[in-house]
């Protein structure tokens, strides 16, 4: 049975349970990760998993729910029966007007490749060998690799009772690496990382060579004072204050709580007129591009940002009619990706780069630091987006227009609207990069605050 | 039924060439009951099977997960686990050592009074609506309330090349509650909990819930009226509930797991500043800092029977009289730098997921001070409590926390409540200022969010801790708006 088909099954359970209304969310997934450290792999996995989630509604808004990550059929169809079993005792809750309502949804092409679904375990151990071998051979001070090589492939199908039927492939590869390099005395670290839906799009040996560069340019690493400067962030960086962005200020959720940065703020000049951000799961240039949300409802463009004015907000069904709108397509699915199941969210965001190269992007900085990623980065005050974390892997002060020298890791304390206000640059085509939740160049900021050192 | 598969996929990896092997099959069952503004929002049953084959073949390590529990299942999946065993062989160490550990044939239970599985839900959602309802009669300017409470069953079977057959049942349980108050553009939040133990619902009813709202409550309020923390100062620093634990967890627990300290993690949470140079010479903290790794802890988030190695469930030193002494290891990171036996910290959060080193219970060892002498004998100093943030650099060095609340402390006495507070330190240099812990109040809190490892893990563990007073703390970090 297909999990188009299970999902419609499972639906028509529910109604003939007694669901006023239903829904059925399936998935199946293939994941191998071969993991390394040190030269050597360390951790080699594959798993295959299934999984159904299932959410009823009686008596018109009283609300059950289930999973179930089985593949015996007594037990999937069980999931319906504890559903309807827990709606029936739950509350109502006044807020639930409906599921969505069915939409033609026009069928994404390019989501999966077949070739990533085909890696076997030979090739990946093969593709980690490449990339050990090759950051090895860049410099004698280099001496070890360690990182992640992911293929994941998968179906999500959603179905329910008003009629909503979707089903999608998925597929996704990464390879990131760490290079260590030494020296009598000194440590540098270096990362980069690629991801593409299209495992054979990956080049191994490109990205352990930037790796290794990375690494050695980062020994003899010295210390600055705290305090600020102008910063230059790798795209990797910037996709951290892009997530923040959207859980802080564009879930629909969040600001109905009253939480989020963006209340009062929507149509204002929130941000630097040169930022734009759009977010559209139907984007192929996006990692995770997919026709529909995690209720079934068709994706489509939604400006968040435009010209540094904040403009709509990710909305699900549930908080797009507590204000009488339309969902935009944000759900995530029961099984989604993150931890973020409850909250609608911009997942596939396009940054609009400038015209700036990365070497422009330096030599306009007078003094200032160039950052690859961020670090266990966390929220101090959410509505005020202050965020704190720490640089990672690679961080360089700038003086000038010229990288002068490694700098050791530090930590920062500073608002995320701070730094897309001061926006200075946008890096152009040649520096973006996917990461996992959004398509972004480099970026430079004329202000970004360091509060405190560490020693490494 | 798993017996059997057990023995057939143990035997087709041996078959296969597989040096070691070992076969984990689990149920889980898990119950959310969640409620927003007073009415259920999340109200959830999960159940998940599968398996997890671990092998070893020509000097690589393999793993492979499935949900399809049938013989032919099971003998696919043996099969893929000894096949990317081989191709890791490609870039292996060569050899796998395993610390030694005596087979067994066992069966571990955790005791339990009231089945948390089979409370009736409308008794739960009265519990929490009550609690809520207290809350909100409490607080005049709430934007959004919420309560939750989690209840789950782990039941294992582990059967090792070895000769290992553990079948283990694993119950727990918690709750937890608060509320956002907004007055004036600021933005509080005050939280309450029963904390995640080993038990059944008995953990939950120990606690009269409704007065914990009303207490945290009262304190949101209050944080309304509150002065923002100072900015940029020393003080001492007293924490004693939940945040010492997650402080606890984040630079010592994260900090001592032998797969960091070796590289394991560098790719994803980082490694660790405990090398192994500093095991038995490094201070780490004062000589009041005891710290124990316990899974055998009475009631402890972190306790079981055995590890999913199958080694049974212990408890050692990783800290004495300040100095490090000891790491969280699995059998294979304990063979490596050398130790005889496993600390019996291997675990996995799924049956498709690889176990890991993971903390157990991570305790500091209650010390002879009075609580409230902690306080009256502090000149200058704050209390902090709740935990709201927390960020720490990838070799556990360099950290900073914020919570819910702080309390100044003037000459002995509490005198007013400051909202916002936030420290920061490193790791050694804030454990080594440790110069008073409590001997009563001594608490195991549990946390159900332990994140490490790719695929990403989420497991439950344990940490007890009293009263504790860190010394010239840099309290009050913010950034710029």
């Amino acid at each position: 049975m297909s999990l188009a088909e299970l999902t419609k099954k499972m639906v028509e359970q529910a109604v003939r349970g007694g669901a006023y209304q239903a829904e059925v969310t399936a998935f199946s997934m293939k994941e191998a990760l071969t993991r390394y450290t040190k030269n050597v792999i360390h951790q080699n996995d594959a798993s295959s998993d299934y999984g159904v989630g299932i959410k009823v509604v009686i008596d018109k808004n009283k609300i059950g729910g289930a999973t179930v990550n089985s593949l015996n059929e007594k037990n999937i169809l069980g999931g319906v029966e504890e559903a309807l079993k827990i709606a029936k005792v739950s509350r109502p809750d006044p807020e639930f007007k409906t599921l969505p309502e069915p939409k033609t949804i026009v069928p994404l092409k390019g989501a999966f490749h077949k070739e990533t679904a085909e890696y076997t375990p030979e090739e990946m151990a093969e593709g980690v060998k490449t990339v050990i071998e090759n950051a090895l051979a860049y410099n004698k001070n280099v001496k070890w690799s360690a990182g992640s090589f992911t293929v994941t492939t998968g179906v999500l199908a959603i179905a329910n009772s008003l009629g909503v039927a979707a089903e999608s492939e998925f597929s996704e590869a990464s390879i990131d690496v760490i290079t260590r390099a030494q020296s009598v005395g000194s440590e540098g670290s270096g990362f980069r990382v690629k991801r593409s839906r299209n495992v054979k799009e990956l080049d191994f040996k490109a990205v352990a060579l930037d790796a290794a560069k990375d690494a050695v340019d980062s020994m003899n690493a010295k210390q600055i004072p705290l305090g600020e400067y102008e910063a230059v962030f790798r795209p990797e960086a910037v996709s951290t204050f892009i997530g923040f962005l959207g859980r802080l200020g564009f879930s629909a959720l969040v600001y109905q709580l009253g939480q989020s940065f963006l209340k009062d703020k929507l149509g204002t000049q929130l941000f630097d007129e040169k930022l734009t951000i759009w977010d559209n799961g139907r984007d192929l240039r996006t990692l995770s591009p997919m026709a529909f949300d995690g209720e079934g409802v068709r994706k489509k463009a939604l400006m968040l940002v435009n010209g540094g004015v904040p403009e709509n907000l990710c909305y699900d069904t549930y908080t797009a009619l507590k204000e009488g709108r339309e969902s935009t397509g944000h759900a995530l699915p029961r099984f989604g990706r993150g931890f973020f199941g409850g909250m609608p969210m911009p997942m596939n965001q396009v940054i609009s780069p400038g015209d700036a190269s990365m070497d422009e992007l330096i030599e306009e900085t007078r003094k200032g630091v160039l950052v690859t990623r961020l670090h266990y980065v966390n929220a101090i005050r959410g509505d005020l987006g202050i965020i704190s974390g720490m640089t990672s892997d690679g961080l360089w002060f700038i003086e000038n227009g010229e990288i002068k020298h490694p700098l050791q890791q530090m930590r920062f304390t500073d608002s995320v609207l701070r730094v897309f206000r001061n926006l200075d640059a946008l890096g152009d085509e040649s520096t973006v990069e996917k990461t996992s939740i959004c398509t972004t160049p480099a970026i430079k900021t004329a202000l970004f605050k360091f509060t405190g050192q560490t020693e490494f | 039924m798993s017996e059997e598969l057990a023995e057939i996929g143990l035997e087709v990896a041996s078959k296969l060439g597989a040096t070691y092997a070992d076969i984990r099959f689990v149920e889980n069952e898990r119950r959310d009951v969640g409620i927003r503004d007073g009415k259920p929002e999340r109200l959830t049953h999960s159940l998940g099977s599968g398996f997890g084959v671990r092998a070893v073949a020509k000097g690589g390590w393999g793993f492979a997960g499935s949900r399809d529990i049938t013989s032919d299942g099971v003998k696919k999946t043996v099969e893929l686990t000894v096949k990317i065993a081989k191709a890791s062989s490609m870039k292996s160490k060569g050899e796998v050592k395993l610390a030694d550990v005596p087979t067994r044939k066992d069966a571990y239970e955790t005791p339990v009074r009231k089945d948390p599985m089979k409370v009736p839900l409308e008794d739960i959602l009265d519990l929490l609506i009550s609690a809520d309802k207290a809350y909100r009669e409490k607080s005049s300017h709430i934007r959004t309330t919420g309560g939750d409470v989690e209840a789950r069953r782990e039941e294992k079977y582990i059967a090792t090349s070895e000769g290992s057959r553990i079948k283990q049942k694993i119950v727990f349980c918690g709750a937890s509650g608060g509320g956002i108050v907004v007055k004036n553009g600021i933005v509080q939040r005050r939280s309450y909990m029963v904390t995640y133990r080993t038990m059944g619902f008995e953990n939950i009813e120990a606690v009269d819930l409704a007065a914990e709202a009303r207490k945290a409550a009262t304190e949101a309020e209050a944080l309304l009226e509150a002065e923002a923390c100072p900015t940029e100062v020393k003080l001492d620093l007293i924490m004693d509930d939940w945040q010492l634990g997650l402080q606890i967890h984040e630079s010592i627990g994260h900090g001592s797991e032998l797969d960091r300290v070796l590289g394991h993690e560098v790719d994803m949470a980082g490694m660790s500043f405990l090398t192994l140079d500093k095991r038995n010479k490094f201070r780490y903290g004062s000589e009041l800092v005891n710290i124990v790794a316990d899974a055998t802890a009475e009631k402890g988030l972190g306790t079981f029977g055995y590890d999913d190695e199958a080694v049974p469930a212990k408890k050692a030193y990783l800290i004495k009289e300040g100095i490090l002494v000891g790491y969280q290891s699995s059998r294979e990171t304990a063979a490596e730098v050398g130790d005889k036996e496993s600390s019996g910290a291997m675990r996995a959060d799924s049956p498709l997921h690889l176990p890991l080193v993971r903390m157990t219970n991570i305790n500091l060892l209650p010390g002879d001070w009075k609580s409230d002498e902690i306080i009256e004998e502090t000149k200058d100093g704050i209390l902090m409590r709740g935990e709201k943030m927390w960020s720490i650099d990838q070799m556990r060095l360099n950290f900073q926390f914020g919570t819910e609340a702080g309390w100044l402390i003037k000459n002995g006495e509490i005198t007013k409540m400051v909202r916002d507070p936030t420290y920061t330190g490193i790791s050694y240099e804030f454990w080594g200022s440790v110069d008073a812990i409590a001997k009563d109040g001594w608490t195991i809190h549990g946390t159900t969010e332990c994140g490490k490892g790719r695929p990403g893990q989420i497991i439950y563990v344990g940490h007890g801790c009293s009263r504790t007073r860190f010394k010239n703390v840099r309290v009050g970090v913010t950034g710029r708006l």
